[in-house]
């Protein structure tokens, strides 16, 4: 068992044949993920890889069965190739772009709920579930399939992290990206209720960053409903007040967001905290 | 990007948002020539992109042609917050009975618009949401279904004015979802004898819509030299610290815990860049440059864990910064897609590289200190 994705998930890759979805689509097939298709605008016929393209996202999925879509579609056309994927019935959906316009990221989640679909991002790496499926641009060397569930806002922190795991000897069952932010499709919340649901993992990784006031909220959810042990990370530790530090949701405004508040806040609910990625391994095996 | 008063009411106008006519005035004008055409008695508004500016004595009365125009030369002298006033707004002071409180902003829990709304007017809106929670109303906005007439009622019910304000309200919620706004305020809102009037007037667009939206090529901002810079070399990220270490890192998460492992080991950045989304050899370079190109940084630390970057190109660019740049310390933190290219090439021009980011960090922090 996987969260989101598992052996028998199909992808469509939008955005097919650019630069960075036609190198990353490959990887994907290169380490197991089943795509199945994919959509360029004025680009149906082709073969990218040995997976057909076709122009539009119905076309597709009337001649594939399609569970996921990646989207490497720039942010000027985001939004309407995420309509494009929800009004085709495609219910769950990984975004990448960065840089979509708040208005536009608001209409894309909102539309999906509504449509029953969930968006993953925008600007994010997407998920990996090692050995199983990749949706998303993780470099799978430092990943092994295992039993520790990870979300994070951070792509390249998330690597850090399950690459000093897997130095000890420690897999992960999946990895999820939910973006820099500031708006989320996915919350740390809808993902640990899924790996609280999930029989594989047997304990659970957040890493957060300064700003806004998710991890707060995600720190009252682990005491509620969380009962699978919880190691938290929170980067921005030394972030002064009103600079956003590389991410839009990363910046300390006033007295919230800092990172002295979500440490406590998840300390207070029974969190584990680790003060960098090599405490995580060694925090996980007292637990495990 | 913050609009500044007189640009905001320029919208307010466009939409049908009742303000005052109002003369902009700045230093370079022939102040004497603009005085013939405002209305008395006056206010003068200092336009700065800060809040606080009625505490810092940068709004004041005129009665008369001669006490504004002395008024505007003391205005002209005046700093509020860092911020020298160099623009000022000339309105025709109002008669106002009752001051309200209305703004839309983006509720990032729900992923909507929500209208924020206060009886208590002309405040700070924090300080009231702290002491007296009850005086705040929130309506988050269904973007589909749009402001509903309940809605609308509720709200003006809340801040006890007449159905007058429902225009107001929709004119608002056209503006946030248009204009690509963060946020559209209206702090106060007043009831005057002639009706409700935006007295004041505060947006933000979203910089992520600059190529949609008009406003970005047609108001112009003064950059500073950290804007200037991060123009200049093409940056995602740049952020300017107090320390001595300039840190490049390949991603904003790793970028802050190569910050906290700084801090922690003792050490302090000068700054910080982070390459985001796509990058090749010239990114690296270009950020390394923006970096060194403060004259506090001693030591320069590159820290980077490639899934989309390959450190091949990240070496090259590094190789291509000293180059241009001659020698200076360094310490360089590779791993990830074809590190052992990237390393190989750096050894081969005298520059070692460790796979661990604490021993980078270590190393970097030893070099400060020694400098």
């Amino acid at each position: 068992m996987a969260i989101f994705i598992d052996k028998k998930t199909k992808v469509l890759v939008q955005g097919i044949t650019g630069r960075t979805g036609s190198f990353q689509a490959e990887i994907m097939k290169d380490c197991g993920t089943k795509i199945v298709a994919g959509v360029t605008p004025g680009k149906g016929g082709r073969e990218i890889h040995g997976i057909p393209v076709y122009d539009l996202v119905e076309e597709a999925v009337a001649e594939h069965d399609v569970n996921a879509a990646i989207s490497f579609v720039p942010a000027k056309f985001a939004l309407d190739a995420a309509y494009e994927a929800i009004d085709a019935g495609i219910q769950f959906m990984v975004i990448t772009a960065e840089g979509i316009p708040n208005v536009d990221i608001l209409k894309m989640i909102q539309y999906a709920h509504a449509k029953n679909s969930r968006i993953l991002g925008p600007d994010t790496p997407g998920l990996i579930s090692p050995g199983k499926c990749k949706i998303g641009v993780h470099p799978d060397r430092f990943f092994k399939e295992g039993i520790v569930g990870v979300v994070s806002k951070s792509g390249a922190l998330s690597y850090e992290v399950c690459k000093s795991m897997v130095e000890e000897s420690m897999g992960q069952s999946t990895v999820v990206g939910i973006g820099g932010g500031p708006l989320w499709g996915t919350s740390q919340t809808d993902v640990l209720r899924l790996f609280q649901e999930d029989k594989e993992t047997k304990a659970i990784v957040l890493l957060g960053e300064i700003g806004g006031t998710m991890e707060e909220k995600t720190a009252q959810y682990i005491k509620e409903r969380i009962d699978k042990p919880v190691v938290s990370l929170i980067v921005g530790r030394s972030a002064p007040p009103g600079k956003a530090m590389g991410h839009a949701g990363a910046i300390i405004e006033g007295k919230a967001g800092t990172a002295k508040s979500k440490i406590e806040a998840l300390r207070k609910c029974d969190s584990l905290i680790a003060k960098t990625p090599r405490d995580i391994p060694k925090l996980l095996l007292g637990v495990l | 990007m913050d609009l500044y008063e007189f640009e905001a009411k320029k919208i307010f106008e466009q939409y049908g948002i009742p303000v005052l006519d109002g003369v902009v005035i700045t230093k370079e004008d022939d102040i004497n020539g603009l005085l013939t055409t405002i209305s008395l008695p006056a206010v003068l508004k200092s336009q700065v992109l800060t809040g606080g500016r009625g505490v810092a004595g940068g709004i004041k009365f005129a009665e008369t042609k001669e006490e504004a125009a002395e008024k505007i030369r003391e205005l002209f002298d005046l700093t509020i917050k860092k911020y020298a006033v160099d623009t000022i707004l000339i309105e025709k002071k109002a008669n106002i009975r009752k001051e309200v409180y209305v703004s839309i902003t983006m509720d990032k829990e729900h992923s909507c618009p929500v209208f924020i709304v206060s009886p208590e007017g002309g405040v700070d809106i924090e300080k009231v949401a702290e002491k007296t929670p009850e005086k705040i109303l929130k309506v988050r906005v269904d973007i589909f279904k749009g402001l509903a007439g309940y809605e609308l009622r509720k709200i003006a019910k809340k801040l006890d004015v007449g159905p007058e304000i429902f225009s107001i309200l929709k004119k608002m919620y056209s503006i946030f979802m248009e204009c690509d706004a963060n946020l559209v305020e209206i702090n106060p809102l007043a009831i005057t004898e002639e009706g409700l009037l935006a007295v004041d007037a505060k947006m933000t667009i979203d910089n992520k819509a600059s190529y949609r939206q008009e406003i970005f090529s047609r108001v112009e901002r003064k950059k500073d030299q950290i804007q200037k810079l991060i123009k200049k070399y093409g940056l995602s990220t740049y952020v300017e610290l107090d320390g001595n270490i300039g840190v490049v890192s390949g991603g904003a998460g790793t970028g802050m815990l190569t910050l906290d492992l700084i801090q922690d080991l003792g050490g302090k950045a000068a700054n910080f860049a982070e390459l985001g989304g796509i990058t090749d050899a010239e990114t690296i370079k270009n950020a390394m440059k923006a970096v060194s190109s403060n004259q506090n940084v001693k030591v320069l630390l590159a820290t980077m864990i490639g899934g989309l970057d390959r450190m091949d190109e990240m070496a090259e660019g590094i190789i291509a910064f000293f180059d241009e740049h001659g020698p200076m310390p360094v310490v360089i933190r590779m791993s990830g897609t074809l590190e052992d290219v990237g390393r190989k090439m750096l050894q081969e021009k005298g520059f070692e590289a460790t796979g661990d980011p604490y021993e980078a960090v270590q190393k970097a922090v030893k070099l400060s200190k020694e400098c």
